[in-house]
């Protein structure tokens, strides 16, 4: 069975922007500089580091699934980001 | 008893990263609070503890450290930033604010269990009743070995020889050595470096009348005082040589014959010796007898100097706030901050030094103030020994950073008072107008 993951909050078509509306930094979407785009790369990687070890706690630890799920969607979500903006690279004003 | 769980406060605006991170911090243990603005985290200001902060420097309504200006954080939460734009700027600003971690996004797991583990076993720490083993409180490894050891001896008869610098708490050591003994005499502690070398030999081992001029009558000395108890003989090295004969003497037969008398009187004393100097170099210089070190240390105890001991340093000032507000019926907490300050702060004059400082912190502020403990009563020695730079501690008036200013350039100027001037960026007049307030107030180097 697959599982769906919807986000509510942001999604695949602000990932594909490279833009966050989720923990916006005052950044403009889509034409980052450099410092901005690490920035935002930094940011969507610390989501995924600890989204990551949350969901494998979850797992270790036999939490409801639910909770698992959700730490599961939120790297997802920032990886897509990350894709992202690694497609704009390199960034420009 | 049930000790509450520890308060996390996550300060980012980064909502999916804050939730995961919360997931984490609960299944730690933690009670985690999400903010992701500076107006979130106020809410957050009220919170009764709060053990760790993770702080985001760039949130959408400002700078997170300005957070630190405002809030009135519980006196012991930690404060971690997270940040994904580093900078020189705000890791020298960091520096400056009781921040225990600057990480740089993405932070790794094991970076945030350490972070926890650290707060965790912090508010358990401050949780608990500081009480020590034996009086002494001390939770490094060091003084683990040293209670240990202490635990190990002290029910035998073999004499002891305790090292260490002074102030680390060789008195309570010997006192420790003595009560768990079980011997029925009592405990005796003789300075042998405050006692005249001449009246030293009637001090310990007594007197008959008229041995000496002014000798009135028999004299029991502290050797028999001690009998079934414990001597401890403070600064050894700085008895006599002559005496050291005779003191070795006296451990070898057991016996003390009183200045002018001739009998030998049987005594059954434990023999506690300490030096603060290194035992092999007292050897050395001719100021400690071989035979005597190899006798007095059937075993040795050093005590680690405070900067060596970690957060012993926090237990210990914890414990003497403790005492203080016991004994003057209040309930001052330490300001926030403190702990880094302790831990920074080398403790030249250890365990006597901080226990003054916490006093001075204590007596100083006001009945509801939080105590600020401002070390380093000796900093002025140090500063004065470089000629080529000026070291500003905290708690320095400004009349003293004024003055060290002034008269490091003008040394390093030849006493030129316009260079000194231009220097400084200050107009000659004022110069002139310092030099001769200093002067005024007895200044002894212009």
């Amino acid at each position: 069975m697959s599982t769906v993951v919807r986000d509510t909050r942001s999604g695949p078509k602000d990932a594909k922007r490279g833009a966050r509306t989720n923990g916006a930094k005052g950044i403009d979407a889509g034409i980052p500089d450099l410092t901005q785009w690490v920035h935002q790369l930094r940011n969507e990687l610390n989501t995924v580091t600890m989204a990551n070890a949350a969901a494998a706690y979850g797992l270790d630890h036999h939490q409801p699934t639910e909770a698992v799920r959700e730490n599961l969607r939120r790297v997802q979500l920032a990886c897509l980001r990350c894709a992202a903006l690694l497609q704009g690279f390199p960034p420009h004003r | 008893m049930a000790v509450a769980a520890p308060n996390l406060l996550i300060v980012d605006d980064d909502v999916d990263f804050a939730a995961a991170t919360a997931d984490l911090a609960r299944a730690h243990g933690f009670t985690p609070h999400l903010a992701h603005s500076l107006e979130q985290s106020r809410r957050f200001a009220k919170l009764p503890s709060l053990d760790l902060m993770l702080l985001d420097l760039s949130l959408p309504d400002g700078n997170g450290l300005d957070l630190l200006d405002e809030l009135d954080l519980p006196s012991h939460g930690q404060i971690a930033v997270v940040t994904g734009h580093p900078s020189v700027e705000s890791a020298a600003r960091a520096v400056s604010l009781p921040i225990i971690e600057y990480l740089i996004k993405p932070i790794l797991p094991a970076q945030f269990d350490a972070l926890l583990n650290q707060a965790k076993s912090r508010a358990r720490t401050l949780a608990e009743p500081v009480s020590g083993r034996n009086g002494i409180v001390g939770e490094c490894a060091a003084m683990r070995r040293v209670l240990d050891d202490i635990e190990r001896i002290a029910p035998s008869p073999v004499s002891v020889l305790l090292t260490g610098e002074s102030g680390t708490g060789k008195e309570l050591v010997a006192r420790a050595l003595h009560r768990e003994s079980g011997r029925s005499g009592p405990f005796i502690a003789v300075n042998c470096g405050a006692i005249a070398p001449e009246l030293l030999a009637s001090h310990l081992f007594g007197h008959e009348r008229g041995s000496f001029t002014g000798a009135a009558g028999r004299h029991v000395g502290y050797f028999e005082q001690a009998h079934q108890g414990t001597l401890l003989l403070d600064e050894i090295a700085e008895m006599p040589a002559a005496l050291q004969v005779y003191l070795l003497r006296v451990l070898e037969t057991g016996t003390v014959t009183r200045v002018g008398g001739t009998d030998e009187v049987p005594v059954d004393v434990r023999i506690v010796a300490a030096t603060n100097r290194d035992p092999l170099q007292a050897i050395a210089d001719g100021s400690l007898r071989e035979d005597l070190y190899y006798r007095l240390s059937d075993f040795s105890i050093e005590l680690p100097p405070l900067r060596h001991r970690g957060n012993d340093v926090n237990l210990l000032a914890r414990c003497f706030l403790n005492r203080l507000n016991e004994r003057y019926a209040t309930q001052k907490q330490f300001a926030s901050g403190t702990d880094r300050i302790l831990e920074q702060h080398p403790w030249p004059g250890n365990v006597r030094e901080l226990r003054s400082a916490v006093q001075r912190a204590f007596l100083i502020g006001r009945e509801q103030d939080e105590v600020c403990v401002i070390p380093g009563v000796r900093r002025l020695a140090a500063v004065q020994h470089d000629p080529t730079q000026v070291v500003f501690s905290v708690g320095m008036s400004y009349a003293d950073v004024e003055r060290e200013m002034l008269l490091k350039t003008l040394s390093h100027f030849g006493n030129d008072r316009t260079r000194t001037a231009r220097a400084l960026g200050v107009s000659v007049r004022t110069i002139h107008n310092q030099i001769n307030r200093l002067r005024a107030a007895g200044e002894s180097q212009l």
